[in-house]
């Protein structure tokens, strides 16, 4: 079939996958009501805040009426539901995630929770941004030199370096480094954080926070530049002993041509969906790194929810989650037919 | 030694071990994993067992001991006073001192009586009953043992801590009415003191405050007799056995111990009259099995302690069986879901390989942490306890990796030539594939066991660091608490300096994880000969 009807089947595929995955995350936060019979309405604090409210002493009518509003929106039916009133609360969620409203958040009923995500992006996507960037660029970089020395002692070294380097745990290297940077060494301030409240110009602010991230950066790099090393290695190695190489070299070309020209064209096409996927993976990659580093991010967003039991932010956190992955991948199968032409769309 | 291995097994293992041995990395990892397993087995009997987190035994933030060479400061645990009055010897070491009073004899003496161990020290009380009192009175006494001891050293101990085993009982016609509590005759209660020779209490009060700024409220009675230590304060006495144990202020014990300062402890009883009506013919005898005071130091242990004073190596002990036992059960699991899926999937195939690569597919194509930590939270939600939890969690994502290794084995093996005469033969598709395909299925096993076990003790570790983890002392959560100082500026052990808290369990991940590594990339070498040469 043609690129365009590969283009229009993949969308398919990822859009029913879409709606499967919202469907999943639907029954995942409500398992303990549907199957335990747990009270939805415990399970998501809305006893909490009737009780809050009641105790403010707002009016009962106005307290039942802002809690029908909120069951809608979030898509829970009330205790002893019958089973249409769940269909019919899908059927609503299905819609709501479709046209991404989602709500608001359970613990200041006032904001949207779309409004938490947006306010906490940059951060997240600056911070693996930077790493990602830096992380492919050194990996290739390393990995070119690498294959063309294939089985030699340069090679060997490196491998065994990069891999106990890969072996290692990401947090420990970075608790590890904000102690040593941060209480010995005392460059850099030990509980993180981003200063908003010092600095007012803006220049200012963002070379503060560019400080800040520094060390997160260079610890993600540091840990994960391995990966993209083994990838372009074993890429790049397996392209080399091709025969057109060998005929590129039996011409007469210059190494550099033969690497960067014919060499590099092939290789880099795994390592091309593995970007692909490495963007989507970013507002996903960041938990802990953000955890360590006090850093205001989507990813410790999700811990933040999941601890404090705040069910319309990880229901909409999960989504958004899953979403940019399921993009990503339709993408990087996309862009892999474009680049190769030997693919066959079937 | 020629003899001949007559089991084939054992023959096949043992040239196995001949290949494995070339490989210098495959040993070291082999190494490294044997001697975690061992620590893991024997060393809750070189430390403690059942280390918990939040309770210690010595020291808060200790340094590991080897870090003392560097000190020149170093003392070890100083056990100031350690008596547990097994003989009159002893007791006579404390000195008695009593305020002089009509109504009241009092005496020092030693008695067999005791709490852990024969020999306590007693202090004998009794009334003179004929003397009446007067009406509006409550005659009362005083009577207190004192023992001296020297700081030696330059720096004051990290923790001073005390620790008494005590009771009391009487000796007479109707003990059941001393001890009644509300409607006694009389009350009873001790305290113990600490204080500098020669200065008196208000002295001392001032001496205090000028150098740590803290103000202390001395004596509760008339007479002072110095500081209290800690919390032992108005300590009733009953017939059963009590300890109590307590811990002093750092910024107070920073001023009290300095070089060869002499320091003495005072224990003082009060014995006072209140029901004039009901006073016993008889003697009260308050009964001190045991006093001990330390001044810890700073260094303590293999790896330190962290800020209750847990002894870190016990933890990483505890950690490291945790560790391993988490790490084969879920590879384990893993690998018996993704045996038994890569092995129907790659040989019925059709319908049912679609649908099971299709299901692969989808859960791989999701991010593993965030699943996890949605998937975590949700099962806390249904009561489910930490420790079944991360293994389902991890099982869940985990079978995919060997799942689509088999299945593709299984794919290349298929249609191979002695499969196809084992069918023209008859053979069942069990019996093929159990005893055919399985078989040339096993290395890869063995492999992804190296792989899966690793992953699984990493993902454990980060799940743990979150605070998602289970309740126990695994390596994770051992960095959990030390990071959560570091980054709140708080309680942790980062904050303070204490890098061995940190440094420790991390290590030994690393170590774990490295050790898997070589050992699986040795054996893959060994059972793929084209990934040899090139």
């Amino acid at each position: 079939m043609g690129l365009g009807k590969y283009i229009i089947k993949r969308s398919i595929t990822g859009f029913i996958t879409l709606l499967l995955v919202i469907a999943v995350n639907f029954f995942l936060f409500r398992i303990p009501a549907i199957l335990f019979g747990v009270d939805p309405a415990l399970m998501y604090g809305i006893q909490r805040l009737q009780n809050q409210w009641s105790q403010q002493g707002r009016p009962q009518e106005e307290i039942l009426r802002e809690i029908e509003r909120l069951r809608k929106q979030w898509g829970i039916p009330g205790p002893n539901a019958t089973f249409n009133e769940w269909m019919e609360a899908f059927y609503n969620y299905m819609g709501n995630m479709l046209t991404f409203n989602f709500g608001e958040s359970l613990f200041t009923p006032v904001r949207p929770v779309l409004e938490l995500l947006v306010t906490r992006l940059p951060y997240t996507i600056l911070l693996l941004g930077l790493s990602t960037a830096f992380s492919i660029i050194v990996g290739i970089r390393l990995g070119i030199i690498s294959a063309k020395n294939y089985g030699k002692k340069l090679d060997q070294t490196m491998m065994v370096f990069t891999l106990a380097i890969y072996a290692v745990p990401t947090f420990w290297i970075q608790v590890m480094c904000l102690v040593i940077f941060g209480r010995f060494l005392k460059v850099y301030p030990i509980s993180g954080g981003i200063s908003t409240y010092i600095y007012r110009d803006p220049l200012f602010r963002l070379m503060d926070l560019l400080y800040l991230f520094t060390l997160p950066v260079f610890t993600l790099v540091f840990a994960s530049y391995g990966g993209w090393m083994f990838l372009m290695r074993n890429s790049l190695s397996d392209v080399l002993t091709e025969d057109y190489i060998l005929t590129a070299r039996a011409k007469g070309l210059d190494e550099r041509v033969v690497l960067y020209k014919h060499a590099m064209r092939n290789a880099m096409l795994p390592v091309v969906t593995s970007i692909i996927l490495a963007i989507a993976g970013i507002w996903t990659g960041a938990i802990i790194t953000e955890t360590v580093f006090n850093i205001p991010g989507v990813g410790s967003l999700l811990l933040v929810s999941v601890m404090n039991q705040n069910y319309p932010l990880a229901e909409m956190l999960f989504y958004f989650i899953a979403m940019s992955t399921i993009v990503a991948n339709i993408v990087a199968d996309i862009s892999y037919a474009l680049l190769d032409p030997r693919v066959k769309y079937d | 030694m020629s003899t001949r291995i007559k089991n084939k097994t054992l023959q096949s293992m043992l040239a196995f071990w001949n290949e494995y041995k070339r490989y210098k990395g495959g040993v070291f990892g082999v190494a490294i994993i044997l001697f975690i397993l061992f620590l893991s087995l024997f060393g809750p009997y070189i430390s403690e067992p059942n280390p918990t987190l939040f309770k210690g035994t010595h020291a808060p933030l200790a340094a590991p001991v080897w870090m003392g060479i560097f000190d020149p400061n170093y003392f070890p645990d100083q056990y100031l006073i350690d008596d547990t009055f097994q003989s009159q010897e002893e007791v006579n070491e404390w000195v008695l001192s009593v305020t002089s009073s009509e109504y009241f004899n009092a005496s020092l003496t030693h008695i067999d009586d005791g709490y852990d161990d024969p020999g306590s020290l007693c202090i004998q009380i009794s009334d003179n009953v004929s003397k009446e009192a007067p009406p509006g009175e409550s005659p009362r006494v005083t009577v207190s043992v004192k023992k001296s001891f020297t700081w030696k050293y330059g720096r004051p101990p990290n923790l001073f801590r005390a620790r008494v085993d005590f009771s009391g009982d009487f000796l007479g016609d109707n003990p059941d009415i001393v001890f009644a509590g509300v409607n006694a005759p009389y009350t009873f209660r001790w305290a113990l003191y600490i204080g500098i020779e020669g200065m008196s209490a208000s002295e001392l009060v001032d001496y205090v405050a000028i150098r740590s700024g803290v103000q202390l409220i001395y004596g509760i009675d008339y007479d002072s007799h110095g500081i209290f230590v800690g919390s032992i304060r108005m300590k009733d006495i009953t017939t059963t056995w009590k300890r109590t144990e307590t811990s002093m202020q750092r910024e107070i014990t920073n001023v009290l111990f300095e070089k060869d300062a002499k320091l003495y402890i005072k224990l003082v009883l009060t014995y006072q009259i209140v029901n004039p009506d009901l006073r016993q013919q008889g003697t009260f005898r308050f009964k001190v099995d045991s006093i001990l005071n330390i001044g810890y130091s700073y260094y303590y242990g293999l790896m330190g302690t962290n800020e209750y004073g847990a002894d870190l190596f016990a933890l990483i002990v505890d950690g490291a069986k945790i560790s391993l036992f988490v790490g084969f059960v879920t590879a384990l699991l893993n690998i018996s879901v993704g045996v038994f899926v890569g092995l129907v999937a790659g040989y019925y195939g059709g319908k049912i390989d679609e649908i099971l690569m299709r299901i692969v597919d989808f859960i791989m194509s999701i991010p593993g942490l965030p699943i996890l930590i949605v998937l975590v939270f949700i099962l806390d939600q249904m009561n489910v306890s930490r420790v079944y939890s991360i293994i389902i969690v991890l099982t869940v994502f985990g079978w995919i990796g060997p799942t689509r290794i088999i299945r593709s084995q299984v794919l290349s093996i298929k249609n191979t030539l002695f499969i196809e005469a084992a069918r023209a033969s008859g053979a069942t598709n069990l019996y093929i594939l159990v005893r055919h395909i399985l078989p040339n299925v096993l290395p890869l096993v063995f492999i992804y066991v190296m792989t899966g076990v690793t992953s699984a003790i990493l993902s454990e570790a980060s799940l743990s660091f979150l605070g998602l983890g289970p309740d126990w002392n695994s390596w994770g959560k051992i960095l959990q608490m030390a990071s959560i100082g570091t980054v709140t500026g708080g309680s942790g052990g980062g904050g303070f300096g204490a890098w061995w808290y940190i440094f420790f369990p991390g290590f030994l991940l690393s170590l774990l994880g490295i050790a898997f590594m070589f050992v699986s990339t040795t054996l893959d070498t060994i059972f793929n000969p084209k990934r040899k040469g090139r």
